[in-house]
């Protein structure tokens, strides 16, 4: 019985202590997230008004602002997410300009520096900051990347090669290992639209003749934001796929076509009319 | 009372308690794992391409409301002006006995359209009509008509009558972030091996703060103590119960007040349930369950931004009717899917999620009753070591 309520107060005494360490530490982070928050705020503040000023300012005024900011290869770092938020802003020849800007101030040398990085977000963001300001150079040890990296990471590697190499990176993707999330997908075709708008008939056959199920929805996707009619035999061939999400798309995407032949038509209503039935039949399975 | 049975009280009580202090101790660590990896993701998501995208998932928002004629026309331009391509809205007037429907008609210049059957898969109450804008400005926006049937039926309505592929549940008064569904659809948009099922967002009190043109000007502390504690209350819900749970895919609840499901799966488990008061619950518990059934790989997740604000009660007499609401919901639900308590066919959900819910959320009420009760019997037998309650009492008060 002693033993017991011993036990007890040793068992009040470890929560009280413990809930008292959760408050200390709760107290602490706060505290520095907030001073944290405070300096990134200003810093997108001061970045948002200097960029500014050196667009449209007089030449000799031109970055004496951010001289405090680049004091090591980190505030570098901070400020480069910063420049990208702003790039998502500008025009494409103002964007020219913040390109050959972060090659100015140095931004490109820690960029490049991070692409080495172990931890997978440092990765990730560094590749795609790469391609956003692009940074040409960095390619190399893009595709030197490994692809049993971090799904992020191979997402942005995948994002980069379209927008350095357009067309031609198509075919390397087509062997891509792991599935291409819809998101991914809208970024390859974003970049091939900004990047390389004229398409290279030659590679996307290529890439469509390696047949592999992860990269099948991006060349309907792709198939139907270029309006390539000569390839939608390859969609009408998805509407058979025993794949239910690949259907879903071929079936999403047919009928958008503005020049759709009769027999299109018949093979969207059939793929429909036999998806449903089936869908029918597994739900009242299901029931029963 | 027997020394053996104090001796079991005092053990169960203690240990409960532990329990359930440890595994909120866990649930805020996984939180702020889950909050951290999802601003990491979600920095290296261009927002600014998924406004832009035009191949993006279909979303219609289903709103029902009732009696809602003060504030419906706001609320209305409001859901209007959320940013999505391929976006629809869809407000139930179930069976409202104000002028809500003839402002709306009037508003929008709304027309009766041809009444056609919704999906089979669910049933709802008995459609009067559906009004489709003549205005191109608002050729997003329908409107159906129906017999009062609650909440759950209206909802039910609206997805029956959706052609979208994914479905967005709120409240007519609710106010939503422009940019929520922008959010809300991320997860869809980046899922690969495992299927979205449900997304929760993060829902803010938005009592004394305020709200212009169905958007929310200036957020403010309320004012009353009874909504203060309810807005720690909502963050600790969201950032440490929720975030927590969706960063080991354990999470059983999307709110209700705002909550995107995949319209085909909804479906499949036929909807909201009607027979319960907590149909947000029942139907991720029923989503989770055909998924497990059909043993396909799913998700469920939550976004921890505040994207929908909603009032919250301010006296003591609607707190009590709300908990009272929710807690009932939860017991009915917990009672229609009694079936996955420690039922290994369902994986994770049947051996811990489940258990924990009926043990923790359930239990929890009742074991702090007696609790209490059990503390004024040691007080009154005068076997209460009375500074070290003081202590304990002091280091857990919130």
């Amino acid at each position: 019985m002693r033993l017991t309520t011993e036990l007890i107060f040793i068992g009040c005494l470890v929560l009280i202590v413990a809930i008292l360490l959760l408050w200390v530490v709760l107290a602490v982070t706060v505290w520095i997230n907030k001073i944290k928050e405070s300096k990134l705020n200003q810093l997108e503040k001061q970045v948002t008004i200097g960029l500014a000023r050196s667009f449209k300012g007089p030449k000799k005024n031109k970055n004496f602002w951010l001289s405090n900011y680049f004091s090591s290869n980190e505030a570098l770092w901070q400020f480069s997410s910063v420049l990208l938020k702003v790039l998502g802003l500008l025009h494409k020849a103002k964007a020219k300009a913040v390109h050959s800007f972060s090659y100015r101030i140095g931004l490109s040398n820690v960029i490049e520096k991070k692409l080495a990085s172990s931890d997978w977000y440092t990765k990730a963001m560094a590749i795609q900051l790469s391609h956003e300001l692009g940074l040409f150079q960095n390619l190399e040890k893009i595709n030197a990347i490994a692809n049993t990296s971090h799904s992020h990471v191979i997402r942005e590697k995948q994002i980069a090669q379209v927008s350095f190499l357009g067309w031609k990176s198509l075919e390397i993707i087509a062997n891509s290992e792991k599935p291409i999330s819809h998101w991914q997908q809208l970024c390859i075709i974003q970049k091939l639209h900004k990047n390389h708008p004229v398409v290279q008939k030659k590679y996307f056959e290529k890439a469509l003749l390696i047949n592999n199920r992860n990269t099948t929805e991006l060349f309907i996707r792709i198939i139907r934001s270029f309006e390539l009619n000569e390839y939608k035999y390859f969609i009408e061939n998805q509407l058979q796929s025993a794949n239910r999400k690949t259907k879903d798309c071929a079936l999403n995407v047919l009928p958008s076509f503005e020049s759709n032949s009769f027999e299109t038509w018949l093979n969207v209503c059939q793929a429909n009319k036999s998806y449903s039935t089936k869908h029918e039949s597994k739900t009242l399975s299901l029931q029963q | 009372m027997s020394s053996l049975t104090h001796h079991f009280l005092d053990s169960f009580f203690l240990g409960y308690g532990l329990a359930l202090f440890f595994s909120y101790a866990l649930l805020a660590v996984l939180g702020k794992i889950a909050i951290k990896n999802h601003y990491k993701k979600s920095t290296l998501v261009n927002k600014q391409a998924i406004k832009a995208g035009k191949d993006l998932p279909s979303v219609t928002l289903i709103a029902p409301a009732y009696n809602e004629g003060k504030t419906i026309i706001t609320n209305v331009y409001s859901l209007l002006s959320i940013q999505y391509a391929n976006y629809k809205l869809t407000i139930i007037n179930d069976g409202s006995e104000d002028d809500s429907l003839y402002q709306l008609i009037k508003e929008f210049d709304l027309e009766m359209t041809a009444l056609t059957p919704g999906a089979t898969e669910m049933s709802f109450g008995r459609i009067n009509n559906i009004y489709k804008s003549t205005n191109p400005k608002y050729f997003n926006l329908t409107v159906i008509d129906k017999v009062n049937g609650g909440r759950a039926d209206a909802l039910n309505a609206g997805i029956a009558y959706a052609t979208s592929d994914l479905i967005l549940c709120t409240d007519a008064d609710c106010v939503i972030e422009q940019d929520a569904l922008l959010k809300m659809v991320r997860p869809y948009l980046e899922a690969v091996d495992q299927e979205i099922i449900a997304c929760g967002g993060g829902i803010g009190i938005a009592n004394d703060s305020i709200i212009e043109n169905g958007t929310l000007k200036e957020l403010k502390t309320p004012k009353k103590l009874i909504t203060k504690i309810q807005v720690v209350e909502y963050m600790r819900a969201f950032l440490i119960g929720r975030m927590g749970w969706s960063q080991v895919n354990g999470l059983m609840l999307v709110s209700g007040a705002f909550g995107m499901y995949p319209r085909k799966r909804v479906l499949e488990v036929g909807g909201f349930n009607k027979d319960t008061v907590g149909e947000d619950l029942e139907l991720c518990i029923h989503l989770r369950k055909n998924m497990e059934e059909r043993k396909l790989p799913y998700k469920v997740v939550y976004i921890p931004d505040t994207l929908c604000w909603t009032e919250a009660p301010s006296n003591l007499k609607s707190y009590i009717s709300q908990r009272d609401r929710w807690a009932r919901g939860l017991l009915e639900t917990l009672k229609i899917h009694k079936d996955l308590m420690f039922n290994s066919k369902y994986g994770a959900m049947g051996k811990f999620i489940f258990p924990y819910w009926v043990i923790f959320e359930l239990g929890a009420p009742f074991v702090e009753l007696l609790g209490v009760l059990y503390i004024f019997y040691y007080s009154i037998s005068d076997a209460i070591n009375w500074p070290l309650y003081c202590i304990l009492l002091c280091s857990t008060l919130k």
